[in-house]
């Protein structure tokens, strides 16, 4: 055959390959999702964790909306041009205003939208390091491990919110941007995901396959690659969703004690507006929305969470 | 005549999975008489392992016994209730599992463990029990000062043997041995199997031994039953068996095995794979593999039927 | 003609305790001072008990472990000391499978990925002559039709099916040296049978050499050549395979015979008893069987201060370690 021809065969069987080896690789994925949902099915609690989780996800969405209605409904700037001060529930406002008239339920979607965006970003920061550092130390062992796992020990046993707290005192001169929050957290919370990345890598790191991957010459790059990380991803997806309650929490706590960033409107900041201005005890329309958001947001993760350990660990399911 | 501790009589049993029901056995009949053991052999996915369950009456939640009898002692096991049951379970019917040493509770000292089957089962007194213990390791061979240890003090062979003390502990009529020496290196296997046939002489129990190795049961059996696909094809005495296989099954089988002793022959396996039970093939569920097969073998199902003194076979081709 | 694989004092040794800062004081000897050679296109077999140290010789020689200390020659050139590229190409020499068939493939990769990646690794062919490869030897482990068989997941074949993907994937490069650990031990007895002959005709077909490392003796004798006997490390006897097993010259061997069950009701063997006839008392520097040894002689065998027992031939391509060998 011509050489330019058999270049031209050659991308095309390239091609064909690539395409054929895709599709059936998403057909299995697919295929897994499928089988895996319906164990996630199986177990009740997960179901109402995931139930909740999208009346969040709703609310969250309605957060955009509901500005759009009516100015006064914006969270922060949206005063209601008839209302002075707190007030219970009301037609036109349906869980009431807070001190300065300000819509209450609109500052509890808009919650829910901060509380995904901080949930997620820093649960996904905390698994990737997290990930990386328990599977350096697992794979490479000795030195590399010794190192990063005392490392990870001093991280663990850093008290997180005394840390973010002192921290936001130094440096952010008493409060903390959000994005900076976000990162923070992250920083502190990635030691338990190392863990557990760490010895699950440690175990694969014995199966037979690698030791055949070795045999036929894979560099270390490559059996990470190839086979150490595809089956490392489930378990740090799963730690994921744990890490998200984790966030939330530690936003809202910080928020709630006066260090979050207060250009954002979130649970723990209704909350400390909501104690600051003296009306904890009085204003009960004000007060349990975000609180109960928070214990049901994080409750729903954690379902969740464990309804997918059920997928990631297989002895963990019910017959 | 002897006398008759089980009786098996047209055994179905059948698991509901998600794909489908499962036929895992079908039709099987067979005898023991006290004193004797029978070897189940077969491949992996036989059936064998069902059997043992079915007759203790621990079938997982989705197997059930659609059809059939379990007599043991003259009386219907599938007719007892779960506490009855548990009341034969260990006192007179024991069982060793496969892999058996990992089922060792870790933290609790051996002896321990044996005392608590004895006395959950039987009305001994402590004291009782405990020299019953020391007999018991006199008898499969371990130093009784042993008794104390902890499991994992014990090598994997020791092991076994202790949970072998534990099946005898309480003088069950019928003992049930599932591939007990799969999982051991080969002189720690012929330890084992050595005990066993000594308490067999010793103590005339009665025993199914169940085992995809044929050497093994060759060795410790008198009867041997060849499982395929969740049937029972041939049963037999085992010289007679060895020496006089009749189904072809059996045949293959026993051409699959090479022998430290006579001439080097060349191996002849069977060709193929067991049948998937969800859907097995129509008549003898071995005749996708039987190269000399006929046309009834693909319609109808042979029955076991008797050809000579005590020596059972169902195939068409007999 | 020289051997293909000459293995001369081969040591291995273990650190018992792991320290970051301190070295290791106390040493598990898995493999002490071994020597053996392998023939080319012949079938040796590694006999021994779990913990004998079969499987570490097997790992040394695909470089998988390094030995501690000795040489160990592959036509000719040492291999112990291999490294990048040269390592490398030695990899496509030397290839192993792996006693577990449900262990030794990634379950989240096809028979194409697990078959394609010793090509991509050792860049061998183009795309489409990868691909051809990949059928033909799938063809040659009798999976065919290949196509069939390409694109499955691990979990959808059955276990001979997955040791056969084992085999192709050794294949695959073309290896003159394959070093089998146990292959058997976890397969189905009938499966066992045919994939023995499908070994067996691989390597008349490709002209292979192979390490069959097993603890039965059964199979040992059906494809192997010659036996190795290997006892806590050391090497007690090595010879031809009917030869050894019709008269054994070693009490180890002889014990190890003697256990092996035999689907024979007439033939009533013999066991030898293996039980501790002599305690040692400090180090044991001599014959480190000589505790189980039924013919073990105190004031030679056990030898404080006397070295472990030399391989000695004893025969044309027969040799025993043991002291008393000459009694």
């Amino acid at each position: 055959m011509h050489p330019e021809e058999t270049k031209k065969k050659t991308l095309k069987e390239h091609l064909k390959y690539r395409y054929h080896s895709r599709k059936k690789k998403l057909l299995f994925t697919l295929k897994g999702f499928h089988a895996n949902w319906l164990i996630f099915k199986k177990n009740k609690m997960g179901l109402f964790g995931l139930g909740l989780l999208i009346c969040f996800g709703l609310m969250a969405l309605a957060s955009f909306i509901l500005p759009l209605i009516d100015p006064m409904y914006h969270p922060m700037t949206g005063v209601d041009p008839m209302i002075f001060s707190s007030k219970g529930p009301s037609l036109t406002h349906w869980l009431g205003t807070d001190s300065l008239g300000r819509d209450i339920l609109s500052q509890l979607l808009v919650g829910a939208r901060v509380a995904f965006m901080i949930g997620v970003s820093a649960a996904f920061m905390t698994v990737t390091i997290g990930t990386t550092v328990g599977l350096l130390a697992g794979y490479f062992g000795k030195t590399v491990d010794f190192l990063l796992m005392r490392f990870a020990d001093i991280i663990l046993v850093l008290p997180d919110l005394l840390v973010i707290i002192i921290l936001a005192a130094v440096i952010g001169g008493g409060k903390l941007s959000i994005w900076n929050i976000v990162i923070v957290i992250s920083l502190l919370g990635w030691a338990g995901t190392a863990r557990v990345v760490r010895s699950q890598t440690l175990s694969l790191k014995q199966r037979p396959y690698v030791d055949a991957a070795k045999i036929s010459g894979s560099s270390e790059f490559g059996i990470i690659h190839r086979h150490i990380v595809p089956n490392i991803i489930p378990l740090s997806l799963l730690y994921m969703t744990f890490r998200v309650t984790s966030a939330i929490l530690v936003e809202a706590a910080l928020s709630f004690l006066g260090f979050g960033d207060t250009s954002t409107v979130s649970w723990g900041m209704m909350l400390q507006w909501c104690w600051k201005t003296g009306h904890m005890f009085k204003a009960p329309y004000w007060l349990l929305p975000p609180g109960i958001s928070i214990s049901l947001i994080t409750l729903s993760f954690y379902l969740i969470g464990r309804a997918m350990e059920e997928i990631v660990n297989p002895r963990l399911r019910e017959r | 005549m002897k006398k008759k501790i089980l009786e098996i009589k047209n055994l179905h049993v059948q698991y509901k999975t998600s794909k489908g029901n499962v036929q895992a056995i079908k039709n099987v009949t067979f005898d023991i008489e006290k004193g004797e053991s029978i070897g189940l052999v077969g491949e992996s996915g036989c059936g064998k392992t069902t059997i043992a369950m079915a007759i203790l009456g621990l079938l997982p939640s989705n197997g059930e016994v659609t059809e059939g009898q379990i007599i043991f002692n003259g009386e219907d096991l599938l007719t007892k209730t779960e506490e009855e049951m548990r009341q034969l379970r260990w006192l007179k019917i024991s069982m060793i599992f496969q892999a058996a040493m990992n089922a060792l509770n870790p933290v609790i000292r051996i002896e321990d463990q044996i005392l608590e089957a004895i006395l959950t089962h039987t009305p001994m007194s402590t004291e009782d029990a405990k020299a019953r213990v020391k007999e018991l390791y006199q008898m499969v061979g371990i130093d009784p000062t042993r008794a104390q240890d902890y499991p994992h003090e014990y090598s994997g062979g020791m092991k076994q043997r202790a949970i072998i003390a534990m099946a005898l502990a309480c003088n069950p009529d019928l003992i049930i041995a599932d591939e007990p020496t799969t999982a051991l290196d080969v002189l720690v296997r012929d330890q084992i199997i050595s005990e066993v046939v000594k308490l067999q002489e010793e103590l005339h129990m009665t025993m199914i031994y169940i085992s995809h190795d044929i050497s093994v049961i060759v060795e410790t059996c008198n009867m041997i039953g060849v499982l395929y696909a969740g049937t029972l094809v041939e049963y037999a005495p085992t010289a007679e068996l060895i020496s006089n296989p009749l189904h072809p099954y059996t045949k293959g089988l026993l051409a699959s095995y090479p022998s430290i002793k006579g001439e080097i022959k060349k191996l002849d396996p069977i060709p193929g794979e067991p049948p998937p039970l969800i859907n097995p093939p129509p008549g003898c569920r071995f005749h996708p593999r039987n190269p000399g097969k006929e046309k009834i073998c693909t319609e109808k199902e042979p029955i076991l039927r008797l050809i000579n003194d005590r020596h059972y076979v169902a195939c068409h081709l007999v | 003609m020289a051997s293909l694989i000459q293995i001369k004092n081969l040591t291995k040794l273990y650190p018992l305790k792991k320290s970051l800062f301190r070295k290791a004081k106390k040493m598990l000897p898995a493999l002490n001072d071994v020597s053996f050679d392998i023939e080319k296109g012949e079938v040796l077999g590694l006999v021994g008990e779990s913990g004998s140290g079969k499987s570490t010789c097997g790992k040394i020689l695909v470089r998988l472990e390094r030995a501690t200390s000795g040489t160990i020659t592959f036509k000719g050139k040492d291999i112990n000391d291999l490294a990048g590229k040269s390592l490398k190409d030695y990899r496509k020499k030397a290839q192993m499978i792996f006693q577990d068939p449900y262990e030794s493939l990634n379950p989240r990769r096809t028979v194409f990925d697990t078959l394609v990646e010793p090509l991509n690794v050792q860049h061998m062919g183009d795309i489409t002559e990868r691909e051809e490869r990949i059928k033909e030897v799938l063809e040659k482990v009798e999976l065919r039709p290949a196509e069939e068989f390409m694109y499955r997941y691990p979990h959808e074949l059955s276990g001979g099916q997955r040791q056969r993907i084992s085999i192709a994937r050794a294949l695959i490069v073309e290896p003159e040296f394959i070093v089998a650990d146990e292959p058997i031990s976890m397969l189905d007895a009938s499966v066992r049978a045919s994939f023995m002959n499908l070994m067996l005709k691989l390597k008349e077909e490709f002209n292979l050499t192979y390490l069959f490392i097993t603890h039965d003796l059964a199979y040992a004798r059906y494809i192997c050549d010659r036996l190795a006997v290997i006892y806590m490390g050391e090497l007690v006897e090595i010879g031809p395979t009917e030869e050894l097993i019709q008269d054994p010259k070693h009490p180890y061997t002889k014990m190890l015979l003697s256990a092996v069950p035999v689907p024979d009701p007439k033939i009533k063997r013999k066991r030898i008893e293996r039980e501790v006839h002599m305690h040692h008392s400090g180090g044991c520097t001599g014959c480190k069987f000589s505790e189980r040894c039924p013919i073990a002689v105190q004031d030679k065998c056990p030898g404080i201060g006397k070295g472990k027992p030399e391989l000695v031939s004893i025969e044309d391509g027969r040799f025993v370690a043991c002291h008393r060998i000459h009694d």
